[in-house]
Formats: C-alpha cells, sequence, structure tokens
C-alpha cells in the first residue's frame, strides 16, 4: 500500500477524525485517451516533443491542435496538470517555424506565471534547438532590452496591465509585433471576472482595435480552470465565438476528496477548533510518513503561521534525520526564492509547502499526493482547483478541506452534495460598465483617432461625447482626438476596484513605509480616526486619516478591541428597470444612490465581543451610484407576513440578520468576494412603503453583481435557509446568522424568525422568476 | 440583462446628474477657427486646417561665414552635404505616446546673406495634420541635417509617431542634438540645462513675457475650443525664440570652442571627451593648458585625472606619472595610487615602491570591492618582494 493509502486507511480507523467527516467522497482512477502526434507537425517539434519524453498527445492536445491550426478561436478548459501548454505552444510554435515573421502574445494574470511560461518555453526552445526567441516584457523588463524585445521577439509574454499601459498608448513603437500578430494566448483565463474581467474586456478591444489598424486579426487561443461558464467568460471577454475543449484525455489517478469539519468547542456560541491547528495536526500525519503534501491557507499570515507550526513539530521530533522540509510560499517573496521552491517540489527535495492561493493558478511545481485546504478559499472552482495540485497520473491522491467558521465554509462543508453535485460558479464581466468603459475609451481615443465605435459598443460615441463635455477629447470632422496632455493610461488601474485609492502608511517609531492601499469608501468605513487595523496579523490603530490626499497614517498598537464603524446608509432608488415576482414578493432590479454616513464607532472586546465604548468620527458624506436588486417584502406575500408577525422590535432585527446571512452566502453562486456586495435593509421602505432588502453591487455604477443576483435569487435564499436550519449552534452565531447580541434586547430568538422567513418564501416559490 | 449603453447614459443624463456632465446636443463640428485672427498674426492658409508664417532674422553676414568655417574645422558642427534644418515643435503633452501631436513645428534656414528664415507651420485642428506633415516631410527629406535641442528622443519621435499613424512614409534625417552637446561641455558652469537656462547664461538672451512651456497644451486646447488666436500668440513667438536661440547657440558653442582657454566657459574634461572619439591627440592639446600639476583641484584636478589617462592610452605613461604623483597622497584619488602602483610594478621595475604605495592606501578608508582588489595585490607583490630577495 502506498504511504497515501496507509495515513488514509489510519484516518479511516479514527473516530475523531471520521465524526469530523461530512464527505469522504472517492474518485476511481481514470486512464488516458491519446491520439498520434499530428502528422503536419514540424520534424523539429516532433524531435522536441520525443526530447521530453512525449510519443503520443492526450486527446485534448490534438483537438487544441486541429481546431487552432483550422483558424478557430479555442478555449481550453482541463484540469491541473494535463498538459494544457501544449495545446497552444505546439500550434504556436509551428507557425512560428512556418512564418519566422509570425507574433504571439501570452498574457497571463500574474508574473510568477510569466517567468514560469518563459522558463518553459526556455526549455523547449533549448531542447529542440528551435529558432523561436520568446521573451517577457513586464513591468521587470530592463529599459536597455525593451527595443529588442519589441522588434524581435517571436514570442512575447506579457501581462493585461502592461498592455494597457504600456504596450497600446506607445503602439508605433510595435509596430514590427503588432503587425505580425497571429495569436493571442489567455491564459487562467477565468482569472478576469468582475472589475478586472471587465477591464481585461476593454483592454482586448483595445487590442483588436490597434492590431486591425495595422491590418492583423489574431486568433485566440485561452485557457481556464473549470467554472460554471468558462465558454460565456471567455467569449465575452474577446467578443468572438470560441470552440470549446473540455473533455480531457489526461489519465488520473485515484482520489479521495475529504470534507472536514473541525469539532466544536463551544457548541453554543458555534465556535470551532481552529483550521491552523487542525491543518497543522493533519499535515503532519502526511508529512511525517514523508508523503509530499500541499497546505493551502487564505492569508498571508496564516501562511506563515502554519509552516512554523510544522517545522517547529518536525524540529523536536526529526532533530537526527531532518530529513522534511516544509517551506512557506506567498506573494512578497523574492522571484529567485519562489524558483528555489518551485524547484525543490519538482525535484523531491522539499516534502511540504504551504501556500497562499498564489500556487492555485499553474505553476509547474510537479506531482504532489495529498492537499489540505486550511479554509475553503471562497469558490467551489478555487476549492477544486486546490484539489487539483494533489494527484499524479497513476498514484493515489488525497485532499482534505478544512472549513473555518465563516458561514460560507459551514454552507459547503455543511452540504456536501452541493460542493459535489453542480457546477461550480458563475464568472460574469460588464465591460459596459460606464465608468470601466469610458476610462477605456479615453484610452482608445489617446491610441488612436476614434471613428468607428467596433469594436466598442454601439453608443460609446454617445459616451464619448459626454466625455467631450469634461474637455480631454475633442470631436472634429466625424472623428475625436485626444485633447489633454495627461496620459490617459497611467491613472487607470486594472486591478484596483476604484482608482480613488487611500494608500496605509505605517509611522510606528518614526518609520514611513507604505504597507497597503484601500479604496476610498472602505477607507471612511474601516480607517477612520482611532480605528484599530489589523494587517497581516499585527495590529496598527489609525493616527490620522487624511481623505484629501489620500493618506492613512497608523501606528503598531496593542488595545484588546477592535472597532466597527456605526455606518448609516440612506438609499435612494434612481430607477426601476426590471421586475420579477418570487414568493409572491416583488424583486426589482435598478440603479440606487447609496448615501453612507459614519458618524459613531462601536469598541468591541476581542474574545467576548462587549462593547467597551463608543468614539466619534466626522467625515464627509459618501456618494455612490450603483445597481441593485431590491427586495420588496409585500405584507400580503407569505414572507412579508412572516415578518409582519413578529413584535414590532424584533422586526428590524430579522430584517438586518436576514440581510447579512444573504452577504455572506451570495458567493456561492456569484464569483464574487464577501466585500463586493453590499445589503441595506430598511423596514419602513419610503419608496416602496413595504419592508426592503437592497442587494447591491459595490463598484460604482455596477460590473453585473446585481443582475446575476436576481438570477440566481432563489438559489441563494436556498442555500441560506439550508443553512441556518442545519447550523448546529442554540442561539445564532458567527456562521450563520450572526452572534446573539444581548444588547438588541429581544425575546424572539432572531435564528428561528429568519428561519421561518425564509421557510414561508421558499413555500410560495414558483418554479421560476416569473415577469410582473 | 441589461439595457445598452445609449439607455444607460439617458438614465444617467435624467438621475444621477453627479456622475459624467450630461450630454448637451451637439452639432458634431467644432467652433469655427480664427481663420481672420491667425492672419492677424501673419499666418497665411495654406490648406484646410494648415498655416504657415515666415519670418526673417538678420543674423550678421560674419555668421555664415563662421558657420562655413566651423564646417571645416569645427569640433561639434560635422560637416555634411546638406543643408542644416534648425528644426523644434511645440506639442499637446510632454510623452511620446500615441495621443502627444507636434501641432506647431518650425524649420529654420540659414542663408547666405546671414539672413535666417524661419518657416512656423500651424495645424489649427486635427484632420489638417496630414497635410500639415507632407509639408513638413518636404523640409525634413534625408538629405538634410536637423540641428535641434532635445529633438532626437523628444520632437523628432513624437514626428516619427505622427507621420506613422497617419500613413505618411518618413525617414528621419541626421540629427545634431545640441542638448546632449551643452550638458557635455557647460552642465558643470550652469547646472540646468534647459535652454532658458543656456539662454541666460551663456546667451546673454532674457526673454520678456515668456510662458511656461507647461502652459502650451492648455493654450492650444482652448484656442481648438474657441477659435480665439489671440491665445496662440506667446506661444508662436515662444516657439519662434526657440528655434533662433539654436543658430545662436550653435555659434556660441563653437565661438567657444575656438577662443584662448583663459576665455572659454566650456568645461575642459567635457570638451575633452568629445573630441576623443575622433581625435585623441588633438583632446591631449586642448586639455594641456589646464593642466596646473602644482595645483590639482577643480577643473585642473579633472583635468589631470583624463590626460593621464589619456597619455596612458597613447603610450606616454611616463608623461602621465608626474600628474598621478600630484593626484596621489594618502587619502587622495585611489585610482591614481593603483595607476601608480602598476607603473612601479610593472614598467620601472620597483615592486618595493609599488608595495609601500599599495599598503599606505591600505590605511585609508576603501570600498571593499576596491581593498579585496588591493589586498590581492599586495599578496602578489610581497611575493615578488620575497622571490627577488632570496634571488639574491
Amino acid at each position: 500500500m502506498s504511504d497515501v493509502g496507509s495515513v488514509l486507511e489510519d484516518l479511516s480507523r479514527d473516530p475523531s477524525f471520521t465524526d469530523c467527516v461530512t464527505r469522504w467522497e472517492h474518485m476511481a482512477s481514470v486512464t488516458g485517451r491519446y491520439r498520434d502526434v499530428p502528422e503536419d507537425l514540424s520534424p523539429r517539434l516532433k524531435d522536441l516533443l520525443e526530447a521530453r519524453g512525449i510519443d503520443r498527445l492526450y486527446t485534448h492536445q490534438a483537438e487544441a491542435y486541429e481546431a487552432v491550426r483550422a483558424g478557430r478561436h479555442t478555449i481550453i478548459v482541463t484540469p491541473t496538470a494535463s498538459g494544457k501548454t501544449w495545446c497552444y505552444n505546439l500550434p504556436v510554435m509551428q507557425t512560428i517555424l512556418e512564418h519566422p515573421e509570425a507574433r504571439a502574445l501570452y498574457l497571463f494574470p500574474t508574473k510568477a506565471l510569466s517567468q514560469d511560461q518563459q522558463s518553459e518555453l526556455n526549455e523547449s526552445v533549448i531542447a529542440g534547438n528551435l529558432p523561436v526567441k520568446v521573451v517577457t516584457y513586464d513591468g521587470d523588463t530592463p529599459t536597455s532590452i525593451r527595443a529588442a524585445a519589441r522588434t524581435t521577439g517571436q514570442i512575447v509574454i506579457s501581462n493585461p496591465d502592461m498592455i494597457h499601459s504600456g504596450v497600446l498608448p506607445n503602439h508605433p513603437r510595435w509596430i514590427t509585433f503588432l503587425k505580425n500578430l497571429r495569436f493571442v494566448v489567455i491564459d487562467e483565463v477565468h482569472t478576469y471576472r468582475g472589475v478586472f474581467g471587465s477591464h481585461m474586456t476593454n483592454v482586448i478591444r483595445r487590442l483588436k482595435r490597434i492590431a486591425a489598424f495595422y491590418g492583423a486579426n489574431p486568433l485566440f487561443i485561452c485557457s481556464s480552470a473549470t467554472i460554471g461558464n468558462p465558454r460565456e467568460l471567455a467569449e465575452r471577454i474577446i467578443a468572438e465565438p470560441l470552440h470549446l475543449i473540455d473533455q480531457s484525455g489526461a489519465p488520473r489517478g485515484e482520489k479521495h476528496v475529504i470534507l472536514y469539519n473541525p469539532p466544536f468547542v463551544d457548541r453554543v456560541q458555534g465556535i470551532r477548533r481552529g483550521v491552523v491547528l487542525e491543518a497543522r495536526r493533519l499535515a503532519l500525519e502526511f508529512l511525517r510518513r514523508r508523503v509530499k503534501t500541499i497546505v493551502f491557507s487564505r492569508s498571508r499570515t496564516r501562511t506563515e503561521l502554519i509552516a512554523a507550526y510544522i517545522n517547529k513539530t518536525l524540529a523536536n521530533t526529526y532533530t537526527d534525520n531532518g530529513g522534511i522540509r516544509v517551506e512557506s510560499y506567498r506573494g512578497g517573496y523574492l522571484p529567485s526564492e519562489r524558483r528555489e521552491i518551485e524547484r525543490g517540489l519538482r525535484d523531491g527535495s522539499i516534502h511540504g509547502v504551504v501556500s497562499t492561493n498564489a500556487l492555485e493558478l499553474g505553476i509547474d511545481i510537479g506531482g504532489l499526493d495529498v492537499s489540505i485546504s486550511a479554509g475553503l478559499p471562497g469558490a467551489i472552482s478555487s476549492a477544486w482547483q486546490q484539489a487539483g495540485r494533489a494527484g499524479r497520473r497513476n498514484s493515489l491522491s488525497a485532499s482534505i478541506l478544512v472549513a473555518s467558521s465563516n458561514p460560507l465554509d459551514q454552507y459547503m462543508v455543511g452540504n456536501p452534495d452541493y460542493f459535489f453535485g453542480r457546477s461550480p460558479e458563475d464568472g460574469f464581466v460588464d465591460p459596459d460598465n460606464l465608468f470601466i468603459l469610458g476610462d477605456h475609451l479615453k484610452c482608445a481615443v489617446f491610441e488612436l483617432p476614434f471613428s468607428e465605435e467596433q469594436p466598442f459598443p454601439e453608443g460609446s460615441r454617445q459616451l464619448l461625447h459626454a466625455i467631450e463635455e469634461t474637455g480631454v477629447v475633442r470631436h472634429t470632422a466625424g472623428r475625436f482626438h485626444w485633447a489633454d496632455r495627461s496620459y490617459p493610461a497611467e491613472s487607470i488601474s486594472l486591478r484596483t476596484a476604484t482608482n480613488d485609492n487611500v494608500v496605509i502608511v505605517d509611522t510606528t517609531r518614526g518609520a514611513n513605509s507604505v504597507i497597503g492601499e484601500i479604496d476610498r469608501a472602505s477607507a471612511k468605513e474601516e480607517l477612520f480616526d482611532n480605528a484599530v487595523y489589523i494587517h497581516r496579523g499585527e495590529q496598527f490603530i489609525v493616527t490620522n486619516l487624511d481623505i484629501a490626499n489620500r493618506r492613512c497614517y497608523v501606528e503598531q498598537s496593542q488595545v484588546n478591541y477592535y472597532t466597527d464603524a456605526i455606518v448609516k446608509r440612506d438609499i435612494k432608488v434612481l430607477h426601476e428597470d426590471e421586475s420579477v415576482v418570487s414568493g409572491a414578493c416583488r424583486i426589482v432590479t435598478g440603479d440606487i444612490l447609496v448615501r453612507s454616513q459614519i458618524s459613531k464607532f462601536k469598541k468591541i472586546r476581542y474574545r467576548t465581543h462587549e462593547n467597551v465604548g463608543y468614539g466619534e468620527i466626522s467625515l464627509p458624506e459618501e456618494q455612490m451610484h450603483t445597481r441593485a436588486c431590491m427586495i420588496i417584502l409585500e405584507p400580503t406575500s407569505p414572507a412579508g407576513k412572516s415578518l409582519e408577525d413578529l413584535v414590532p422590535e424584533a422586526q428590524p432585527i430579522v430584517l438586518g440578520r436576514l440581510g447579512s446571512v444573504i452577504r455572506n452566502l451570495a458567493p456561492v453562486h456569484l464569483l464574487c468576494d464577501r466585500g463586493d456586495i453590499g445589503t441595506a435593509e430598511r423596514l419602513r421602505d419610503p419608496h416602496f412603503d413595504h419592508p426592503t432588502v437592497y442587494v447591491y453591487d459595490r463598484y460604482p455604477g455596477g460590473v453585473g453583481l446585481a443582475e446575476t443576483f436576481t438570477h440566481k435569487l432563489l438559489d441563494i435564499l436556498d442555500a441560506c435557509r439550508t443553512l441556518v436550519d442545519s447550523c448546529a449552534c442554540v442561539d445564532g452565531c458567527p456562521s450563520c446568522v450572526g452572534p446573539r447580541n444581548r444588547e438588541e434586547e429581544i425575546d424572539a430568538n432572531p435564528k428561528d424568525a429568519v428561519s421561518r422567513l425564509l421557510s414561508a418564501w421558499l413555500s410560495a416559490r414558483p418554479d421560476r422568476l416569473s415577469e410582473e | 440583462m441589461r439595457e445598452n449603453l445609449s439607455k444607460r447614459l439617458q438614465r444617467l443624463q435624467t438621475d444621477g446628474k453627479n456622475i459624467i456632465t450630461p450630454v448637451h446636443e451637439h452639432t458634431g463640428s467644432s467652433p469655427a477657427v480664427g481663420d481672420a485672427e491667425l492672419a492677424n498674426l501673419g499666418f497665411d492658409r495654406l490648406f484646410d486646417h494648415v498655416w504657415c508664417r515666415t519670418s526673417t532674422h538678420e543674423l550678421g553676414a560674419d555668421l555664415s561665414q563662421r558657420i562655413g568655417q566651423y564646417q571645416r574645422s569645427g569640433l561639434i558642427l560635422p560637416d555634411h552635404p546638406g543643408p542644416y534644418v534648425f528644426f523644434d515643435a511645440e506639442t499637446t503633452g510632454l510623452g511620446v505616446g500615441a495621443g502627444t501631436v507636434a501641432f506647431l513645428s518650425g524649420c529654420g534656414f540659414l542663408e547666405s546673406d546671414g539672413v535666417f528664415r524661419l518657416h512656423q507651420y500651424i495645424m489649427s485642428d486635427y484632420p489638417g495634420e496630414p497635410a500639415y506633415l507632407e509639408l513638413l516631410a518636404g523640409h525634413l527629406s534625408p538629405d538634410v541635417r536637423i540641428v535641434s535641442y532635445n529633438g532626437k528622443s523628444f520632437d523628432t519621435s513624437v514626428l516619427t509617431t505622427r507621420f506613422l499613424m497617419n500613413g505618411i512614409p518618413w525617414t528621419r534625417p541626421s540629427q545634431l542634438d545640441l542638448l546632449y552637446t551643452v550638458r557635455r561641455l557647460y552642465r558643470t558652469r550652469i547646472g540646468r540645462c534647459n535652454l532658458g537656462t543656456v539662454e541666460e547664461e551663456l546667451l546673454d538672451i532674457h526673454r520678456h513675457m515668456d510662458i511656461p512651456g507647461a502652459e502650451v497644451p492648455q493654450r492650444y486646447f482652448m484656442f481648438l475650443e474657441t477659435g480665439a488666436a489671440e491665445l496662440l500668440k506667446p506661444v508662436i513667438a515662444h516657439h519662434e525664440q526657440d528655434i533662433v536661440s539654436l543658430v545662436k547657440l550653435l555659434v556660441f558653442v563653437e565661438d567657444d570652442l575656438h577662443r584662448d582657454h583663459s576665455e572659454r566657459k566650456a568645461d575642459p574634461v567635457g570638451m575633452a571627451r568629445h573630441v576623443v572619439p575622433v581625435d585623441v591627440e588633438r583632446a591631449i592639446r586642448l586639455l594641456s593648458p589646464y593642466v596646473r600639476p602644482d595645483y590639482p583641484f577643480g577643473d585642473s584636478r579633472r583635468a589631470m585625472v583624463l590626460q593621464a589617462g589619456l597619455l596612458k592610452r597613447v603610450g606616454r605613461t611616463h608623461e602621465a606619472v608626474p600628474l598621478w604623483r600630484s593626484l596621489y597622497r594618502p587619502g587622495g584619488s585611489v585610482t591614481a595610487g593603483i595607476e601608480l602602483a602598476k607603473y612601479f610594478e610593472h614598467r620601472a621595475g620597483k615592486p618595493d615602491s609599488a608595495l609601500a604605495i599599495c599598503q599606505e592606501m591600505c590605511e585609508t578608508s576603501l570600498e571593499s570591492r576596491v581593498r579585496e582588489a588591493l589586498d590581492h595585490r599586495i599578496e602578489r607583490l610581497l611575493r615578488r618582494v620575497r622571490d627577488r630577495t632570496s634571488d639574491e
């Protein structure tokens, strides 16, 4: 029996482990399906494959080769370690060998992935002695080699940010490259969703437009991890129909996937044993028997913590042979440090690694036997990505997902059918968000006077007329020209939710170092004067929030409380677009104006959650125009009635708890973070005259969350009910409706009331949302 | 799903007044260009949105003569068969990205009678760009030589992009960029090397009512919006002065280099460095009046350092030794010390003298890299000295 097998065997006999397992799924091995190396492949590439020990291709690789060679835009969706990169490298290199003037652009979402691909291609080019020049062009490329990279690089590896701010605004320097641009490869296309994806879509529009100016019309090859709608998402981003290849021909060894919910420490308050210690304990079971193990954790601090704990324990037992090496891996390490760890994992000198999601994406670290997720990642698709890190082609592997007390984790671990049964979340983008589109139209005008709307959407001219009023573009003789001395791409970031960020500066003991960045609206809610701010496990106190200069000064502190702003939100409905009926309640999608005013904050003691004082905040009001889904609980509906039946004092509390459960669980169906959506609840809503829950997109103008939420509403409510009903706590806990707050002074148990409300609603549930 | 973009925009105009300024009814065309006003500034309309003004400047007949002479014997003005075009452009931004436009360009020619003739072309709106560029291409043909100030990395780079984006073929002519010359010869004298400082400090030109360069783009954009050519008046004057200064600067530099060293303003080291690539001996001659072993400070010290290096390079090491000697003293020039040590060890056959110098240098504080090399050298010298002693 393999070592993995024997550890699993032991675990399955240990009741303290099995009692906590909510599902132990066994997946049989799958044999590989192969096809011959394509006949038209150049002998040099055939030799290369041979040199790398490949005598035939997996079916999906052969299929991708044929599709690309036939000139079809293609997307490949296959698991980790299925040889995805050959799917695009083979047809691209074949074309370059046939037509040396041809150029390809490879886009990766992170620099680490770019470097990984560069070294993989280098190995191929050297092994096959191929006349193909591969260069990386990103922020780290020295100025001295940039000019050569632009003109002679046949495969240029870069990232969307560099295309946006470096390449497109200077496209005349890239004329050789752009004129001959034949392929654009977008790897890990599933990472381009939400705000980042909406920006990416516009970057691709700009790229296509400039390529067309030079007479090029590139073919797109995308690869994606498994999400609910990879083809749809990629088609939206590149605006071309895609040929989908999602049947992997790669073999897969036998695998166990285990959902593990740590035991209760305090059942009444719903407190479970922490993921850090549980992950350490489980990882040691495997590492001690020299099973190669990866532990994923959600934060950088936890990564360091778990690795340190593991090494400390190992040092005690194994000081003499010291043979087991465990490293931590996260963003913020030097590239060379990372490369060394990756190499160690591949060659077997490192046995274990504790990582943030930095290793979730396709960096090559060879085969590992076991993955342990310390806390489920926010999305099912990510959970599978992490689980996919364990498993070689022919041997047994295991993945253990350890749940934290966060509601989303508790929902997933408590509903294994949901976890195993359904396809992962959908990714979505809204490239026509007026703010995002407006920003990219400015860039587009800078790059080339704007006359035709293609590939931008109809109505772009109208938006440009609006922008003309601000004086940065000029419309003359039917074309828009850039008419400002600034460089628009410079002030537009693809990654942050808004481009109006506050920088957090640590001034402890005279230091003056930037430790983070946060958008302005969140800064007001989290970094007001005297707020307690936790950064990578260290505690700081805000000495001064300087909104005007976008600076927040903090100092290290040791107080025993955290702070919570009391935010008064005022919502004004600007426009109702779409109205549907669900559970006899009216659901409206439309535009709202959210005004937030923060005037006070609470100081709350750690652990006991007692309120130990208040403080004043004086900050100007924050306004945001965005999209919302508005749920109106009319008294005639069962849900509305269930609310109305409560004592009046309990009503606002139950409505508030409902909002927070919805906010916690919405990411189950939307590929987004909890912080991407906001909720507001109003018992006597002045606009609708009935109790209303607003669920809104926290990006100005909305990026499609509100719409997607409306479509998934019933599923999300169902998930909410399941979570609340199945939670083992008595009075409500942080894992479901939130802990009972004695200050609220209500008799009714909010957990039961929330559950009744949800049941009432879902009992009146029609099969589908119906148009009003 | 969501409604289309136009609808969203409409809604914003009615509902969300705080987002984007509302769209007014647009006729699609821009304000009338101030034709009459540009004419008032002395411009003639050549094509739609393209205007030209020609001005002449008396620079004196002897100036043309001197330039002719400098072309044969000059230090910075290399012999070139084609005409010189003094060129400068005003642009809509400081970057060289695709969205920066050169809206005002000037080409100046020095004529044989000391008359400087300047053509200023202005593009009064974007649609005029192709015709405007064609006119420039006529002046800036491959056989001319451009004289500019920072034109290499900026003005002609912007032009290259503009030609490319308008699909007009253009080969960038060769170029004498005086910014590099000034940096090399006068940076130690005047500090900042922007044209304004150069005019004040070297050319004795003092501009009155000149607008700051940073204001130029905004004035052009306002002109586009309003058609008020009056706004451009200071821009055009500024541009004209820039180009006239180019000629004066070129002549100033050549005159300066031909002057006796006691009256010369140029930095001797910069001057010698400038000449080194073509003629090392000439560089040595130029430097020699500045080299004063009895006074190894300031210019003299820098001149000595370079001179010693040049002498060594042409095989006149023995002449360099006294210079190194006066440059070297404990805590003084490490380079000179090492050069001396090398000389004693390899040429003069006096390893003990070399060793003494090295050990003396070791007493002072040194960079770790230098110290390592020095330790290495001392080790070797010690061996040699020992070997020699044992031989005897």
